[in-house]
Parts: structure tokens; C-alpha cells; sequence
């Protein structure tokens, strides 16, 4: 039985041929599918290299439902640290790029694992500056706020 | 044939993560000087500070004007800070002071008794005038302080999960009835709760999926059977910890149970698909060998119906007893079998008897990992010494291929012969998958890999293969 596939189209204009089990974990793409049937999706704020990775992603996390009896506690402990290498493999801007395509098309479980990615990237910095230096923040703060805020942060230890 | 993966070897090597290392890599990636995070829109920065210690998001504030204010909307508070020591009250009401979110997603507190009991009642308080949908308390041990719950926290309709982690104090439960009409998941970990208390509790939770005890003492029997819609239970038992003694929860779909050598029966389990079974066992303790077997084997005649199962090493070792004195072995339906164990001659006896036993079975797992708390083997061999199992016999061939095999000297020439002796004891067997965690450095199984499909091809079953690393966390 042949399954039903879509197309979802990036910004470069490149076309991606999906299963449609696998694009619905999109909710904006599982209600676009349903208002325009047999129709081209443009996503013309995505690139096709992210794109591709959100593909990739939602691939690996369909719920196959051929009753094969997947959906075992070992294999969701697969899926988890499939999550990590997937996130750990991808730059820090491709990464944001990434948790941006999660949000646009409403992919929670992407969205959480892009977020906790930059959550453990921004616990490992030892000080606000490293933090900076990480993200590129410019600090626009005086001297005086800095201090004023160190000190409303204080904690005695 | 091998499932591909995403390398097409049918072997995935991957890595736990570690902070360091992505903290070097990506200090590199700077160089670009564009601000790759601020532009995101608060919502989304709150949901990546939610899975931050508060401790950590609040220092936020000082990044940059854009960053200020955006921790105290975050909807998740967790102070489960790593100091144990030191007063935190004062912290804490000064960061709750400045909090503006209206509704919490999670609240976590791992409390000083020391020191914060004047405050608690107040943070909890808190939480749940914010509609607090997941609640996480923990109230260590602290000699002389007891603290006890305000009687408000039983009423709430905004909780979904909760857990609630104390150090053997009686739960004291208010004069009227516990009303938690959103609770999905309970989680109760050494508190002592008595059967009323019990009954009280879940007859205040209407639509409770989940429930887990750990170490819960008192409570003797643990009837669900009033409980239509509860479908997990997980019990955690030790050798301190008597109850439960008697389970009987005939709506259960799921159930794993963490056994100790104190008697415990399985009264009614009808309409389980899902188990686990382990024993918990303390190297201080006596071997109660015997006991032992009799309660694993009464056990297991309540799960011979069920789907899926998954026995520990603890629960396979008394299993081996049973098979080398020749005591029956029940038949199982079993479909989908979960075997957690390192590889020693002191498995493979059980672990061959239960496939002997399982004709059905298509899909099979063992997770390989260097686990503590087994039971200790000089233990096993004076038992079976003075059950009179003579020595030359005890282990048949395919066993003793394992003899005083310890994990860290496992080789994949080692795992390639545990799986092959798992094909010639299935028969319907479709799929293998193979959970291997190095415990050393150098313990790297190149060869297994390349092994699999060889394997595979000859026993016509998909195998999957994960191999791992050592974690290197501290």
C-alpha cells in the first residue's frame, strides 16, 4: 500500500517529498494538510538545509503504527539519545535556526530538545561573560547596573 | 538482514553527553559576532531557562538590557540547588518576590530542614496560587525537624504531576477528604502512609494514570481495586521496607516492581500487559535463596499472560537457582522480553529456561550494564554447595563459556556468543536489540559491529545494535 506523500517547499524554492505521517508532527503542517489537500506547501521562511534536518527529525520520531510494538520503553530511551547525537552533531546557529523551524511549525518535542540543548550550553558557561561570549550578547549595561544587578543577585553562600 | 541505521552498518556508536565537551566546541563558533539568541522572543527564551536551575536563569538578568527581566516570567521555579548547606530562606522569598509569572508549569524544592522550615509552607503556597501544574517537593533527612505539608496542599485542581519525596515521617493527612482532580502521576517516595491514608489519597484523585512507591513503608495491603482508570503502578521495595505485602490491582496494565527478601504477594494482576521485575539486594544481607525462589515463581505464575516483560539480573540469578535444582518453571505468552544483566555464568541458566519457556516470544532485548547491588556471587555458590548441586556440574557448557566473566573484561567475542545461544534457545524469534555500556576506556568492541549482520544473516532475524561508551560525568 502506497503512502500518502506531500510537499513541503523551502525558501530556495527546493521541493521535499514527505510521507504525511511524518509532516503532521508539524501542527501547523497537520492543519495546512487538511485546509489545502494535494497542494504545495511553501515554508518560505525555512531554509532547505533546515528544513532537511526538521525532516530528518520527524522521521526518525513517527510513530510507525504497523503494530509492530516499537513503542517500548527501550526504544524511547533509543529515541532519547537519537535526540542527543542529533542535537549535539549541529553548530550553535544552525542549532537556533533549528529551535526557530520547531517553533514556526509547532513541533514540541523538537522544540524541547533544541531548548534544552541551548539550556545545558548556557549551564556549562562558568560566568555571565562566558555565556556572552557563547551567544555573542553584547552587554549594554553600565558599570553602575551591572553592579546593581550582581547585587540583587547576590547569594550568600 | 540488518536494520539500517543512520550509518547503514546496523550498529550505532554514540556518545553520552557531556557538558565539557560542547562547551569547548562551541566557544569556537563566537566568531561571527552576530548575537545568535537574543532575538528570540521571551517565550521561547523562558522555555529554554524552565529546564535551568532558578539559580542559574535568574543570573540571566545581567547578560543585557534584552535579557533583564525575562527569567522572572519563566513558568518553571527549581530550587533543587546542589549547596546543601546554608540558610536559603532568604534567597528564596527574595526571588519570589520578584517572580511575575501568573501561572507555573513546574515547581521543584529540595528543602534544608534546617533551615527552612518557617518558609515552606509559604513557597508551596506559592506555587499553588499560580496553578502550578507539576509540584516536585523533597524534605530531607535532618535529625530532629519534621516537617509536615500544609493541610491546603491536598486540595488542588491545577496539579497533573506530583512528587512528593520525604524521609520516613508519617504522611499526616488532613480531616477532610484529598480533592487533586487534575492529578495524572503520583509519585511517593519513604513516606510512611497506612491503608486509610492510602485509600483517602487516591479516592481523592479521579483520574490518576500513575502511580509509583518508593520505599513507602506501613502500607500492607495495596488494593486498587476501586481504581478504574489508574493503569501503572511502580513499587520499589527493600529489605527495610515491608510493604507492600499484598498487591491487588486487577485494572494495572503496567506494573514494575522492585522486590526485596521480605514476602510479597501478587493477588490480583489480571489485566497486566506490561511488567518488570527485579529484586533489590544489599551485600550486608543473607542470601534468603530458598524464599526467594518460591516468591519469584508464584510471581511469575501471575505473568504468564502478559505481553511484555522485562526480569533484572537479581531476578534471572534466582531464577538460575530454581532451574539448577530442577524446580518447574512456568510457561509464559511473552512476546516482547527485556533481559537487564551483565553477562555471567550465573544468568545463563535462568535466562535459557525462560526462553525455553516463552514459544512465542519475536522480540528480544538485553541491556548490558555494569549494575550495582547484585547479588553477591560467593553467596550464590555456598547456596548451591549446600543444596548439594555438585561443583563439576553446576554449569552446563554454554554457561560456563561466561565463567567469572566480569563486565569489564566482556569482549565482543563475548556479547556475539550470549546472542548467538539466544538464537539457538528462541524459535519464532524476529528481532534482537543489544544495549551495550562499556564500563572502561578501553573496552571498545570494534569487532561487534561487524559481527552483527554476519549473525544476522545466519539466524534470519534483524539485529539492532547500541554500543556505549563510558560516561565520563563526575
Amino acid at each position: 500500500m502506497s503512502k500518502k506523500m506531500i510537499v513541503l517547499k523551502s525558501s530556495e524554492g527546493v521541493s521535499f517529498v514527505v510521507e504525511e505521517a511524518v509532516a503532521r508532527q508539524s501542527k501547523i503542517i497537520s492543519f495546512l494538510v487538511e485546509e489545502f489537500p494535494d497542494r504545495e506547501l511553501p515554508l518560505t521562511n525555512m531554509t532547505s538545509e533546515i528544513l532537511r534536518k526538521t525532516i530528518e527529525y520527524c522521521k526518525k520520531h513517527v510513530v510507525e503504527d504497523d503494530g509492530g510494538g516499537d513503542s517500548s520503553s527501550s526504544s524511547s530511551g533509543d529515541l532519547k539519545e537519537w535526540d542527543v547525537k542529533f542535537v549535539a552533531e549541529i553548530d550553535q546557529p544552525r542549532l537556533m535556526d533549528l529551535l526557530m523551524a520547531a517553533n514556526y511549525l509547532d513541533i514540541p518535542s523538537l522544540l524541547d530538545v533544541t531548548c534544552q540543548k541551548v539550556a545545558d550550553t548556557i549551564a556549562a558557561c562558568n560566568d555571565e561573560k562566558e555565556i556572552r561570549a557563547t551567544f555573542n550578547i553584547e552587554n549594554d549595561f553600565t558599570e553602575e547596573e551591572v553592579e546593581a544587578i550582581r547585587m540583587e543577585n547576590q547569594y550568600p553562600i | 538482514m540488518v536494520d539500517e541505521c543512520e550509518n547503514g552498518d546496523g550498529a550505532t556508536a554514540a556518545r553520552r553527553y557531556s557538558h565539557q565537551d560542547h562547551k569547548t566546541k562551541e566557544a569556537g563558533d563566537s566568531s561571527d559576532g552576530v548575537d545568535s539568541i537574543s532575538f528570540l522572543p521571551d517565550v521561547i527564551l523562558q522555555s529554554i531557562l524552565s529546564s535551568l536551575p532558578t539559580e542559574i536563569a535568574i543570573k540571566t538578568s545581567i547578560l543585557s538590557k534584552r535579557w533583564r527581566h525575562v527569567w522572572s516570567d519563566t513558568p518553571c521555579l527549581s530550587f533543587d540547588w546542589i549547596r546543601p548547606h546554608g540558610p536559603k530562606g532568604d534567597i528564596i522569598n527574595k526571588i519570589l518576590g520578584r517572580y511575575k509569572a501568573r501561572k507555573m508549569i513546574s515547581f521543584k524544592l529540595n528543602a534544608n530542614l534546617q533551615d527552612d522550615i518557617p518558609y515552606i509552607d509559604r513557597w508551596i503556597e506559592f506555587a499553588m496560587s499560580r496553578n502550578v501544574e507539576n509540584m516536585s517537593l523533597v524534605f530531607g533527612y535532618d535529625g530532629d525537624h519534621k516537617y509536615h505539608v500544609p493541610d491546603s496542599f491536598y486540595i488542588s485542581n491545577s496539579f497533573k504531576q506530583l512528587s512528593v519525596k520525604y524521609s520516613f515521617i508519617d504522611l499526616k493527612l488532613p480531616s477532610f477528604p484529598v480533592s487533586w482532580t487534575s492529578l495524572k502521576i503520583l509519585y511517593l517516595k519513604s513516606c510512611k502512609l497506612s491503608e486509610e491514608c492510602m485509600d483517602k489519597i487516591l479516592s481523592g484523585c479521579p483520574v490518576l494514570e500513575s502511580l509509583t512507591l518508593d520505599f513507602c513503608d506501613k502500607l500492607l495491603v495495596l488494593d486498587l481495586s476501586k481504581y478504574l482508570r489508574l493503569r501503572t503502578l511502580v513499587i520499589k521495595r527493600n529489605i527495610w521496607v515491608p510493604g507492600p505485602t499484598q498487591i491487588i490491582a486487577p485494572h494495572i496494565h503496567y506494573l514494575s516492581l522492585t522486590n526485596s527478601q521480605l514476602p510479597c504477594t501478587l493477588v490480583d494482576v489480571s489485566s497486566l500487559k506490561e511488567a518488570r521485575m527485579e529484586i533489590c539486594f544489599c551485600a550486608l544481607e543473607d542470601l534468603e535463596a530458598d524464599f526467594l525462589q518460591t516468591m519469584v515463581l508464584r510471581m511469575l505464575e501471575k505473568l504468564q499472560h502478559v505481553d511484555k516483560l522485562t526480569f533484572g539480573e537479581n531476578f534471572l540469578t534466582v531464577l538460575t537457582l530454581a532451574e539448577l535444582r530442577s524446580i518447574p518453571i512456568p510457561r509464559f505468552k511473552v512476546k516482547d522480553l527485556t533481559l537487564e544483566t551483565m553477562i555471567s555464568q550465573y544468568v545463563i541458566p535462568g535466562i535459557v529456561r525462560v526462553l525455553q519457556n516463552s514459544p512465542e516470544l519475536k522480540k528480544l532485548t538485553t541491556i548490558h550494564r555494569m549494575m550495582f547491588g547484585t547479588i553477591t556471587k560467593n553467596k550464590i555458590d555456598t547456596y548451591l554447595d549446600l543444596q548439594g548441586v555438585k561443583k563439576d556440574q553446576r554449569w552446563s557448557l554454554e554457561a560456563r563459556v561466561f565463567e567469572n566473566l566480569k563486565h569489564w573484561d566482556v569482549e565482543s567475542r563475548h556479547v556475539a556468543s550470549f546472542m548467538e545461544l539466544m538464537f539457538t534457545k528462541t524459535k519464532a524469534l524476529e528481532k534482537m536489540v543489544v544495549w551495550f555500556y562499556s564500563y572502561r576506556k578501553g573496552q571498545t568492541l570494534e569487532e561487534l559491529p561487524e559481527m552483527v549482520p554476519v549473525l544476522a544473516d545466519k539466524n534470519n532475524v534483524s539485529i539492532v545494535l547500541h554500543l556505549f561508551k563510558p560516561d565520563h560525568r563526575v
